[in-house]
């Protein structure tokens, strides 16, 4: 469904994000990991072309085939809506808030499905539907601000799938809510891309909410993917020492951690430098706690298997536990 | 331990006139009777729209109560505020969600950190001061002459912390401090206000959505839904044997969120 071989996002003299290949399968979701400033938004956007003026973009992004980079502005207008939906991180902002929200589903009917005005009301009650807005006929009347956090960003979902896209890119989707709606709105992600065999890219920086949705993990960082490969491998016997360390910082299980009370949590050192700040040679290098000297040398391509690789120097020694019983349950705290 | 807040049948509508009108289930805080011990970390849990912001604002003195009253140090809130009102706002300090919004773009970091010694002890900082305060959260005297779109979000909210700190409250209020902010600056920031809690004898009171994060924090924990707290108690207590089916989902919320480590 989509292909990306040779990226390369260039602004000014700084490389920001350089991606050898990256693939999603019809129906398949990926979730893209990495901290702010490790250049997952840029990667995402630059499927549908929405980057920055000054950026300049090589290498092939397919979408069914297709190639998107280098379209011109009235081609990528097309696809956007019709072949690729989005749904952004803030959904009151990327509402306009002075249009009933029924206004604006039926606009990206029109737009992209060309359906037939006496249809769109009808059209717009049944998106409502399958994003599980109840009193959808209601509902349509309503203005953005009369919404609830959780509502707007199924109204998003709702535009996002109107005209049937073959994939959706989800930008951090649920970062702005409660963690109740976000767990919603994970499963209702998941069910349509299910129903519809949509293929999703789920942009996050929580290995969390990654975990939750996803069949596929790519971690990035400093613009580079760091390792692939399925949820259960990644997270169950992860290898690159920058996925080890986002496993590490999530706060983990509420009921398991009681014991830990008061202890001080796991952090990653530093910060994720500035656009061009990252060091030669491996970019988690300078943050990571198992430096060696080869890792200021590029770290070579490792295959696990077909479905799992990494690029790191000195990786974390495999784990003999089977891995769903690392992913699933178990208990321990590693620190 | 002492109770250093006490609240007594405490009910709040953002209507006017509410505290003329009999208290009903559409009001933001129905009835609530909680109390905070000295030197303890309370963590209050609840979604959107469930009135723990609301909770912490009425706490801190943001907002007076329609019905009901707060005692803080054994006197009331509406006592202290009329009557002692800068000593108050002084010993309680409070970090808000967004580092971004909580500090003017138009001020030098330096001005925004002097603010409250200005406001609340009527005198400037001196340099060393500020010095210090930005050690204590782990920052260098670099960023003073910076404006705020030069600091990341995690630097930001340090900077939020070291000015709530910079006039030595006993109480600092944390509403949804790290919710704006990565995974990995969440660690951080959590770590530095656990740090300053012991370093400084503070009682800390942390609001959040995430259950996760406070049970890694706080040693009591309330739950307030719809106006009400549902469930209170020590955190162990609570996670492992929640009494109410609220407190339960919100515990599968957020653990399916969660990863478990190796």
């Amino acid at each position: 469904m989509l292909e990306i071989n040779d990226l390369s996002i260039s602004i000014g003299p700084h490389e920001i994000v350089s991606i050898e290949h990256l693939s999603i399968q019809a129906g398949q979701r990926l979730g893209l990991v990495g901290e702010s400033g490790s250049g997952k938004t840029m990667t995402a956007m630059s499927i549908i072309g929405l980057l920055p003026h000054d950026a300049v973009v090589s290498g092939s992004i397919k979408i069914s085939g297709v190639e998107m980079v280098n379209r011109s502005e009235r081609e990528l207008t097309e696809i956007r809506g019709s072949e690729v939906g989005v749904i952004f991180q803030d959904p009151l902002r990327a509402l306009n808030p002075t249009m009933r929200v029924g206004k604006q589903v039926g606009e990206a009917l029109r737009l992209h499905k060309t359906v037939p005005k006496k249809d769109v009301k009808r059209r717009t009650v049944e998106l409502f539907e399958q994003v599980q807005l109840a009193d959808g006929a209601n509902l349509i009347r309503r203005y953005p601000h009369q919404l609830s956090g959780g509502q707007r960003q199924r109204v998003l979902i709702a535009i996002a799938i109107a005209a049937d896209p073959k994939l959706l890119i989800a930008d951090e989707p649920t970062t702005a809510l409660d963690v109740t709606v976000q767990k919603e709105i994970l499963e209702l992600l998941q069910r349509l891309s299910a129903e519809r065999g949509m293929a999703v890219l789920f942009v996050s920086h929580d290995l969390g909410v990654i975990q939750a949705i996803s069949d596929e993990i790519a971690v990035l960082y400093g613009g580079k993917l760091v390792e692939t490969g399925s949820t259960e491998l990644v997270i169950g016997s992860s290898r690159h020492r920058y996925t080890e360390a986002l496993i590490n910082v999530n706060p983990g299980h509420p009921e398991d951690i009681s014991a830990s009370l008061g202890e001080r949590l796991v952090t990653i050192k530093g910060s994720v430098p500035a656009q061009g700040g990252f060091l030669s040679g491996c970019r988690f290098r300078g943050r990571c706690p198992h430096e060696l000297d080869q890792c200021a040398a590029a770290p070579p391509l490792t295959s696990v298997s077909s479905d799992h690789s990494f690029r790191c120097w000195n990786p974390t020694e495999l784990t003999v536990l089977p891995t769903s019983e690392v992913v699933g349950h178990g208990g321990s705290d590693n620190d | 331990m002492t109770d250093l807040f006490r609240t007594d049948d405490l009910s709040f509508d953002y209507r006017p006139r509410a505290s003329r009108r009999e208290v009903s289930s559409d009001w933001t805080l129905q009835n609530i009777a909680v109390s905070i011990p000295a030197g303890s970390t309370v963590g209050i849990v609840g979604e959107s729209g469930s009135g723990k912001s609301t909770l912490v604002r009425l706490l801190c003195g943001l907002l007076a109560p329609s019905k009901g009253d707060i005692v803080f140090e054994g006197r009331s809130i509406k006592d202290w505020l009329s009557n002692g009102q800068r000593d108050f706002y002084r010993r309680n300090q409070i970090v808000f969600q967004s580092p971004a919004s909580s500090v003017d773009p138009r001020l030098r970091i330096k001005a925004s950190l002097s603010e409250p010694t200005k406001a609340l002890e009527r005198r400037k900082p001196e340099p060393t001061e500020l010095k210090n305060w930005l050690e204590d959260v782990g920052l260098s005297s670099d960023v003073l002459s910076r404006y705020p779109h030069q600091l990341s979000g995690g630097q930001l909210q340090r900077i939020a912390v070291a000015r709530a700190l910079s006039v030595r409250p006993e109480v600092l209020f944390a509403d949804e401090p790290t919710s704006a902010l990565d995974v990995s600056v969440q660690a951080q920031v959590l770590n530095l206000l656990m740090g300053l809690k012991h370093r400084h004898g503070l009682t800390l009171v942390l609001v959040s959505h995430d259950l996760a994060v406070v049970a890694r924090v706080c040693d009591r924990i309330l739950v307030l839904k719809d106006g009400q707290v549902v469930e209170s108690g020590e955190t162990a207590a609570v996670m492992t044997d929640p009494q109410t089916a609220y407190t339960r989902t919100l515990i599968e919320a957020s653990r399916a969120t969660s990863l478990v480590k190796d």
